[in-house]
């Protein structure tokens, strides 16, 4: 009998202790009320996780580039970004490099290609073009990239050279007097100027001129004297530098500065050269004059 | 008179004709006036420039250069230039003088003078320089830091060492062999 009771009593005792914790009843908090600890409530749950900034430890070196003459020197050169969250966290679109010079246009590529992933890091592939008119020196190599997350990682440490190239094209290649009389004087030529275009990036090049006597073809002890010839900056020449026998003459005031020619404006990479027959030896002959004899003339840039 | 005036003008206008062709050449350097060879007292170095040729016709020069000091010399005179082409080296070879002074400079300029073909015409040649300097400056500044091979005592030094440590070994195995033998017949 006190058995059963002692039973009944156990029974009783494990039901109120263990049916509030497991089950949500009405004595869902007896537990609670008799040893006063919080019975419910709710509660807000923050968890940030972690994200590292991806790197690009790696910049491939670009050795000295020389331009090429009225057109682009392509560049092609790789870099690797590196992120301890992964190569999964880098964001493949993100490779951008540009070609940076103080006064000069920035060249750039936004959407470099990728590499596929060696462990933690990518490597991109970028093409860039530099013209023949982009200034000589140090150019700055500045690659970009950034993880999905957005954070972004920077590399501005190397730099390249650009060489310099010295170059010129010029037009018409033929020049043409309507008439010439023995009396005439200060003649200029009727399809002039000479364009000349720095098809390079050297600055500022100086225009000089060699001529030669003419001498005839018939009779060759006569000559049209190189010194009966001037050509100048302005139409018709007439005001310019005189010639001067197998002399190479710089022409007075004449500049070629660099810059794309393509503008077309006359200056940018341009200079005109005019020129104009002074007047020639009243005493020689009607016929045909030419430089064979003693060379071609020459139109330089230094 | 009208006749020999016409005639005349005429023959003007033949003689000043010139080619039809579009000329554009140019010369590429690794130096310039703000980019100086940097070589020391002693020192031989090849600077090779690049002739470029993006017109429609091959061309011919005929380079010249000149030195301070005569330091500067190239290996052709005469280059041709295929249209098109871009590359065509130029070797300069630059020999500074053993007694040259640390801090002095040379200036070497080359020019580049189109070898034009016509007949019966006025034919217009293009030509073009460049120059740079060459600055003297101590053993650790100069381009050649570090490129240069090892010098002939340091050859023969290499050799003597092998040959030592050869002969050692030799030795070596020599007299093992005898002790095995010594051994053996104790």
């Amino acid at each position: 009998m006190r058995r059963g009771k002692f039973l009944i009593v156990l029974f009783v005792a494990v039901a109120l202790l263990v049916v509030p914790v497991t089950s949500a009843n009405p004595f869902s908090d007896f537990w609670g009320r008799i040893t006063g600890e919080a019975s419910s409530g709710s509660t807000s749950l923050n968890i940030t996780i972690g994200n590292s900034a991806p790197t690009i430890p790696y910049v491939q070196v670009i050795t000295a580039k020389n331009p090429t003459e009225d057109s682009t020197t392509t560049i092609t050169f790789n870099f690797t970004v590196t992120d301890s969250d992964g190569s999964s966290n880098i964001n493949t679109s993100s490779g951008k490099a540009y070609f940076q010079k103080s006064v000069e246009t920035t060249r750039s590529n936004l959407s470099c290609a990728n590499y596929p992933a060696v462990g933690n890091s990518i490597n991109f592939s970028c093409t860039i073009d530099m013209w023949y008119y982009d200034g000589n020196g140090a150019w700055t190599i500045n690659v970009t990239a950034s993880d999905i997350n957005g954070a972004d990682a920077e590399n501005s440490s190397t730099t390249f050279t650009y060489n310099i190239l010295t170059a010129m094209k010029m037009s018409p290649t033929s020049l043409s007097w309507t008439s010439v009389n023995l009396q005439d004087n200060d003649t200029g030529s009727n399809n002039d100027p000479v364009v000349i275009n720095n098809t390079g990036n050297a600055e500022s090049l100086g225009v000089n001129t060699t001529a030669y006597n003419l001498q005839g073809e018939t009779t060759t002890t006569e000559y049209i004297y190189a010194n009966n010839f001037t050509i100048g900056i302005s139409s018709e020449g007439c005001s310019g530098t005189a010639m001067s026998n197998a002399t190479a003459i710089a022409i007075s005031s004449a500049t070629l500065p660099n810059g794309n020619h393509s503008v077309n404006d006359g200056s940018t990479g341009q200079e005109q050269i005019y020129f104009c027959i002074k007047g020639v030896p009243p005493t020689i002959s009607s016929q045909s004059y030419s430089s064979a004899a003693y060379g071609s003339w020459s139109v330089g840039v230094s | 008179m009208k006749n020999k005036t016409f005639l005349f003008a005429s023959a003007v206008f033949l003689i000043l004709s010139l080619g039809v062709f579009v000329q554009a050449a140019g010369i590429a350097a690794p130096y310039w006036k703000d980019n100086p060879l940097l070589l020391s007292p002693g020192e031989k170095n090849t600077v090779i420039l690049y002739l470029q040729n993006t017109g429609e016709e091959s061309m011919t020069f005929e380079a010249l250069i000149s030195s301070d000091g005569d330091i500067a010399s190239l290996k052709e005179t005469i280059y041709e230039v295929g249209a098109g082409e871009i590359d065509v080296p130029v070797e300069v070879e630059v020999v500074v003088p053993e007694n040259a002074q640390r801090g002095s400079a040379y200036q070497v300029s080359l020019s580049f003078n189109q070898i034009a073909s016509g007949e019966g015409m006025v034919v217009v040649a293009s030509a073009f320089s460049t120059s740079f300097p060459v600055n003297i400056v101590s053993l650790e500044e100069s381009v050649l830091y570090g490129s240069n091979p090892p010098s002939t005592f340091s050859y023969w030094l290499i050799i003597l060492i092998i040959f030592g440590v050869v002969v050692l070994g030799f030795v070596w195995v020599k007299i093992s062999k005898k002790k095995k033998t010594s051994k053996k017949f104790k």
